[in-house]
């Protein structure tokens, strides 16, 4: 492993997509908790593009850092500054003006901790096979 | 991750939806009251949702999650008048005041207050099984 155990971009990939699916959940929760309010506008937090672009960043070309001015060169940077962008969905709400479709909302928090679930067991699978070597295979 | 955030969320909207349901029974009780104890019949009380913030969550320096709860206002809308002779409250014209609620309009009141107090109770589900899942990391 090129850059420490834990600091490839798998496990970085992994690690921000946890903390984004956490955030995305915050959200949602918002959004449920908010379905009866009148004039509330509908939240969602996008990731996904942001994250498979800064992937992408680093699949090509990496710079090496050669003086402490440079910046973009350490891999993992671009994936710990993925932020991603609110949405605020102002069209369609009922005659109250709230844009929250809690049917959408059910089915996008079921999605999210699916997908939360996903990457918490990659990562934990990752970890189990890394103990296993340190263990000699035992 | 901090469920503590998601729970409080979900925990403000189980509080407020609770609220209306409250408020649900108290105007099937007294659909039919001609004579509170502040004198006149039961006026109808109505629920409504508001957006707040709590300022612990600024210090993280990010948006505050959009904490919800419920205020509760009469409704103005006029109490109608029964031709009821027989009423012990009724004028000398044989009228009764009675109360604004609409009986059919409380029940639909209550099981969509029901319908979102159950969303909410998954969403805090699913802040538990997101905790859980990321508590197995490393075992």
């Amino acid at each position: 492993m090129p850059s420490g155990l834990t600091g490839t971009e798998t496990y970085q990939l992994l690690a921000r997509a946890l903390d984004l699916r956490a955030r995305a959940q915050e959200r949602i929760a918002d959004n449920l908790a908010n379905q009866d309010t009148p004039g509330y506008k509908a939240r969602r937090l996008d990731f996904q593009d942001a994250l498979r672009g800064a992937l992408g960043q680093e699949g090509t070309l990496r710079p090496a850092a050669t003086r402490p001015g440079h910046f973009g060169a350490t891999g993992s940077d671009a994936i710990r500054h993925v932020k991603g962008t609110e949405e605020v969905v102002r069209d369609g709400g009922g005659p109250d003006g709230n844009t929250v479709a809690p049917e959408e909302e059910m089915a996008r928090m079921a999605e999210n901790s699916v997908m939360f679930d996903a990457a918490a067991q990659i990562i934990g699978a990752k970890y189990r096979s890394l103990k296993y070597v340190i263990r000699e295979g035992r | 991750m901090d469920i503590g955030t998601l729970l409080q969320i979900s925990g403000s909207a189980l509080g407020a939806q609770k609220r209306r349901l409250e408020v649900v029974a108290e105007n099937l009780a007294g659909a039919e009251v001609t004579h509170t104890a502040d004198g006149g019949p039961y006026r109808r009380k109505d629920v409504v949702f508001k957006t707040f913030h709590d300022h612990l969550n600024d210090a993280r320096g990010e948006r505050a999650p959009d904490l919800v709860k419920a205020e509760v206002a009469l409704d103005p809308r006029p109490l109608p008048l029964v031709h009821d002779p027989g009423h012990p409250d009724a004028d000398a014209d044989g009228n009764v005041r009675m109360p604004n609620v609409n009986v059919t309009e409380e029940m639909m009141n209550m099981i969509s207050a029901s319908r979102s107090y159950e969303a909410n109770v998954k969403a805090v589900g699913a802040a538990k099984q997101m905790a859980r899942a990321a508590l197995r990391i490393g075992e």
